[in-house]
């Protein structure tokens, strides 16, 4: 291998007779100008050629098939005449080109150790290995080997080949947020969760919003060799939202009000006021409602009560009091809260609040989480989960902020550690267009800018990287970039990370599991191949599997069932109903049986016979 | 852009159709064709080569294909330098790897100032008086035949081929290199390799003359070449009859290996002439068919002999002085920007 044609200090072409190139590939050019070390580079592109067999043109035609196996048969190697060509891109500022004719090799593991191994994986996280160093699989350390197991759809659990991708979180002070991009079946989820995994493993406390209820990390990968499994029970929890979690209507202030009713639909701007107007500090849901219900019926119905108050029909003291009530109410407030459509539709949003039980338990459940540092999950539906997160993030973040302020400030502040948060379909939680209601937009851009200060982290996947608010999107230091098509997403991709043209012309073939990390911590794109997970999501049983094996069509339950039963006829259907009935807990009717019955017949499992004493069937003998 | 002359245009009319009289009184396809069976030879359709018949025929042996290249730098004569590099390569290595030799000539050179006198006293002998440009143009003609004979004759001590293929007719070597080709010939039969000659070009006028004779009311034809071009069904091949010499000493037959509507010829010696039935199956085998009608391995052999421009530049550029360069070999036409 050695280097041919037209230098520069950033590219160089290599040529082999012998040995194809490997895409991704490291190579050790020996250039003596350069020699206190020789540079790496990493191979972008491949290509093979023949130059005796060219390309179909207009002067040329395809060499016939036959033709080439004739000659293989005197002897003829076609390979010997192929050229493999490689361009490399060179890792590393040099001040002058590369020399041509100097000779590339693949470097041993301790050349490269310190440029791709940035920490121990005991102190690191493991995601997968490095794509292009297969063949140095063979040289590795111990502790370096079969700690990244890879997955084939295919073949199932494989052994690792190539040295461990070793993400430096010990470096997100500096570099923070990660990015996770890539369509579905890409391996983005995939890759989440592996990376969850290792949070875990380094016991990272953090909290995860988890839309598609998947990421709980209970049930071990299938047929994982013993001694890489791992037990995450007791690191994680999941939280289901409106059952072990939600918020306390108590705690929260006319804006955070706004904001949760923004998500259950528009907030106008006289809603908006009339909220201000009418909420009171430590208001329970019970409280804010009923002095909503009850000034909207006094606006309603004002000359009704007030007629009803001057009348004096006996009626008894209680109900006249609740009519004042009412009416210093609408006294109080009529000028300042608009229209009673304004009050029915906050009252509507408020009720569907109520009805998906967001204002249900509190958040404790995940405080404590957060300060046992283990990984929190919380699950629910999407839009549930954006006003949630939005209130428990917002919340975190101010206490976490409070705390280590106060330890710099020399004052009190409860402690709060350290955390991070991370969820799939980041482009609902921070939509790029601000016409989109979202209220966790705000303080994940905060978190985006300036959380690195207080040691909290955003790890955010999406397949629509388009549509992720910019600023987050420019803060995240570190993508993870898969399987892309969408030419929007390309062009944010192309923006916002340093992966050169060649690596953007791959996007859209990737392989599931295969992901560029552009990364600022390492200065270069590594191209990985994710590990296997360790956990599996508990749903992903194949939706027709699961038709297959839980809902089986009655007939077909039926017929199984009358099998079991066999001979049967006219002489013994009643005798057997009952038990039938039990067994299949349902009512069964004999034409139903007959009918089954005849089925079976004319599938040849059963035979049908004529008796004495009426028809009867039985299991046909072969 | 100048718009062509309209007399040229007349005059290229008029010569379309002198030709078109000419080719509208020829004799019809099918009575060529009866003609060259009951006369000439037979009319052989392609037999598929069996993998078997093949290996017997190679017997664990390789195939040589041999060809050469020249490449001249320079415009005024004698200020002309000549490269050449013949090569024959075996089919079981690279085309690369095989037995290569290049050679130079300068009309300048004590040596091949007296090569060109030589010939110009031989010529004089036989009352022919030749420039000396004419004279180096065949100087340098041998020179290259000689080189190809000589790789040639490499190859079959070297890698005892059970064939070899030139790139082009055996006239040539047995009247540009006849010492070379002659030892050549003894070696090859000695050794029971089969030689032959793939005509791409057929320049020779025996068959056409032969044919017009059978048809005096027709226009005559003026060469073999116009004569085949459409008249063998692809994948057949006119085995000449052995009695028929058109080539002294060697055996041609006449081939349409593929697509192409046009003929090749094969060139044996005469000694292997019985030999051809067996070899030109094999031919069409290694021919593809969408081509020029040239065995895959000859024409990988030639591309990979073949001295290109870039290369002769490098070559000059490290070997010769640019002022001398300058002064004696590169032409105005080179500075052309146009």
């Amino acid at each position: 291998m050695q280097i041919v044609g037209h230098t520069t200090q950033q590219v160089v072409y290599a040529a082999s007779r012998r040995r194809p190139f490997r895409i991704n590939e490291l190579l050790l050019i020996e250039d003596r100008i350069h020699s206190n070390s020789n540079p790496l580079g990493e191979v972008v592109e491949t290509q093979s050629f023949n130059r005796y067999i060219p390309l179909a043109t207009e002067h040329s035609d395809l060499v016939d098939r036959q033709v080439m196996e004739n000659l293989a048969q005197l002897g003829y190697d076609i390979g010997a005449d192929t050229i493999h060509l490689a361009r490399i891109r060179i890792l590393a500022e040099l001040a002058s080109p590369v020399s041509v004719g100097i000779a590339v090799r693949v470097p041993t593991f301790a050349e490269i150790r310190d440029f791709l191994i940035p920490r121990d994986p005991a102190t690191g996280l493991v995601l997968g290995v490095i794509r292009g160093t297969e063949e140095l699989t063979v040289g590795l350390p111990a502790q370096l080997s079969r700690v990244a197991l890879l997955y084939q759809k295919d073949s199932g659990i494989m052994p690792q080949k190539g040295i461990p991708y070793i993400m430096d979180h010990w470096t997100w002070p500096e570099y923070p947020h990660i990015g996770i991009f890539g369509g579905s079946g890409s391996g983005k989820s995939f890759a989440l969760r592996v990376l969850l995994e290792e949070l875990m493993r380094q016991q990272l406390p953090g909290l995860i919003l988890d839309p598609h209820f998947e990421l709980s990390f209970t049930e071990p990968f299938p047929d994982l060799p013993a001694s890489y499994r791992e037990d995450f029970t007791r690191r994680s929890i999941v939280l289901m939202a409106g059952r072990d979690v939600g918020i306390l209507f108590e705690e929260l202030n006319a804006a955070d009000l706004i904001n949760l009713l923004q998500a259950a639909g528009e907030v106008t701007e006289n809603m908006n006021n009339a909220i201000q107007t009418l909420h009171r500090r430590r208001d329970s849901f019970v409280s804010f409602s009923t002095r909503i219900r009850d000034l909207t019926r006094g606006l309603e119905e004002e000359q009704d009560l007030k007629r009803k108050l001057r009348e004096d029909d006996g009626d008894g003291f209680r109900e006249k009091q609740e009519i004042r009530r009412i009416l210093g109410l609408v006294e109080k407030y009529k000028d300042r809260v608009g229209h009673v459509s304004t009050l029915r539709a906050i009252s509507r949003r408020l009720n569907r609040l109520q009805t998906e039980r967001i204002f249900t338990g509190g958040i404790e459940p995940i405080r404590e989480a957060i300060m046992n540092r283990r990984l929190v999950v919380v699950q629910g539906p999407i839009w549930f989960l954006q006003v949630l997160g939005a209130y428990v993030i917002r919340k975190f973040y101010r206490e976490r902020r409070q705390y280590q302020d106060a330890e710099q400030t020399g004052g009190e502040a409860p402690k709060f550690p350290p955390f991070i948060v991370a969820t799939d379909e980041a482009h609902n939680f921070a939509p790029r267009s601000p016409e989109i209601p979202a209220p966790a937009r705000s303080i994940l851009r905060t978190i985006a800018q300036e959380g690195r200060k207080y040691g909290v982290f955003l790890i955010l996947a999406t397949q629509r990287p388009a549509l992720l608010e910019d600023t987050i999107t420019a803060q995240l230091n570190t993508k993870l970039i898969f399987r892309t098509i969408r030419s929007s997403d390309l062009e944010v991709i192309r923006e916002e990370t340093d992966l050169g043209p060649e690596e953007v012309r791959r996007l859209p073939y990737l392989g599931s599991g295969n992901a560029f990390v552009s990364s600022a911590a390492v200065g270069r794109t590594i191209a990985v191949r994710i590990r296997v997970a360790k956990t599996v999501s508990p749903h992903s049983r194949h939706p027709f599997l699961e038709l297959k094996e839980d809902f089986i069509p009655p007939e077909e339950e039926l017929g199984e069932a009358l099998l079991t039963y066999l001979p049967l006829g006219d002489f013994n259907f009643d005798v057997h109903l009952g038990t039938l009935q039990q067994e299949l807990k349902r009512r069964i009717t004999i034409e139903e049986i007959t009918c089954c019955l005849e089925d079976l017949v004319g599938e040849g499992i059963v035979e049908k016979k004529e008796m004495v004493l009426g028809v009867e069937y039985r299991r046909r003998e072969d | 852009m100048l718009a062509l002359d309209q007399g040229l245009q007349e005059l290229l009319i008029t010569v379309n159709s002198l030709l078109r009289d000419r080719t509208q009184n020829y004799p019809r396809r099918d009575a060529i064709r009866r003609y060259l069976r009951e006369k000439i030879g037979t009319l052989q359709k392609r037999a598929p080569l069996k993998i078997d018949a093949l290996r017997a025929l190679a017997d664990g042996r390789p195939l040589i294909g041999v060809d050469g290249s020249v490449h001249s730098y320079g415009t005024v004569f004698p200020h002309i330098i000549y490269c050449f590099r013949a090569l024959a390569s075996a089919s079981t290595l690279s085309v690369e790897k095989g037995i290569s030799r290049v050679d130079l000539f300068y009309p300048e050179m004590a040596d091949h100032r007296r090569e060109i006198e030589e010939i110009i006293s031989q010529a004089a002998a036989g009352g022919e008086e030749l420039a000396p440009e004419t004279a180096a143009a065949r100087a340098v003609r041998q020179r290259l035949a000689v080189l190809e004979v000589q790789v040639a004759m490499e190859a079959v001590n070297k890698y005892q081929p059970f064939a070899v293929l030139f790139d082009g007719g055996f006239l040539r070597y047995g009247g540009l290199a006849p010492a070379q080709w002659q030892e050549y010939r003894e070696l090859s039969l000695a050794k029971d390799v089969v030689s032959i000659g793939i005509i791409e070009e057929i320049g020779t006028f025996d068959l056409a003359r032969k044919v017009s004779a059978g048809f005096p009311e027709a226009s005559p034809f003026s060469c073999d070449r116009e004569l085949l071009f459409g008249i063998l069904k692809k994948g057949e091949w006119l085995a000449v009859k052995e009695d028929l010499e058109f080539k002294k000493t060697y055996y041609t037959c006449f081939a349409r290996p593929g697509y192409y509507p046009g003929a090749v010829a094969y060139d044996f010696f005469q000694e292997q002439t019985r030999r051809a039935a067996e070899f030109v199956p094999l031919l069409f085998g290694l021919t593809p068919q969408g081509g020029r009608g040239i065995p895959q391995w000859l024409d990988q052999v030639d591309a990979a002999v073949r001295i290109t421009r870039g290369e002769m530049e490098l070559l000059l550029a490290s070997g010769l002085d640019r002022e001398l360069r300058e002064r004696l070999f590169v032409s105005q036409r080179e500075r052309r920007t146009l």
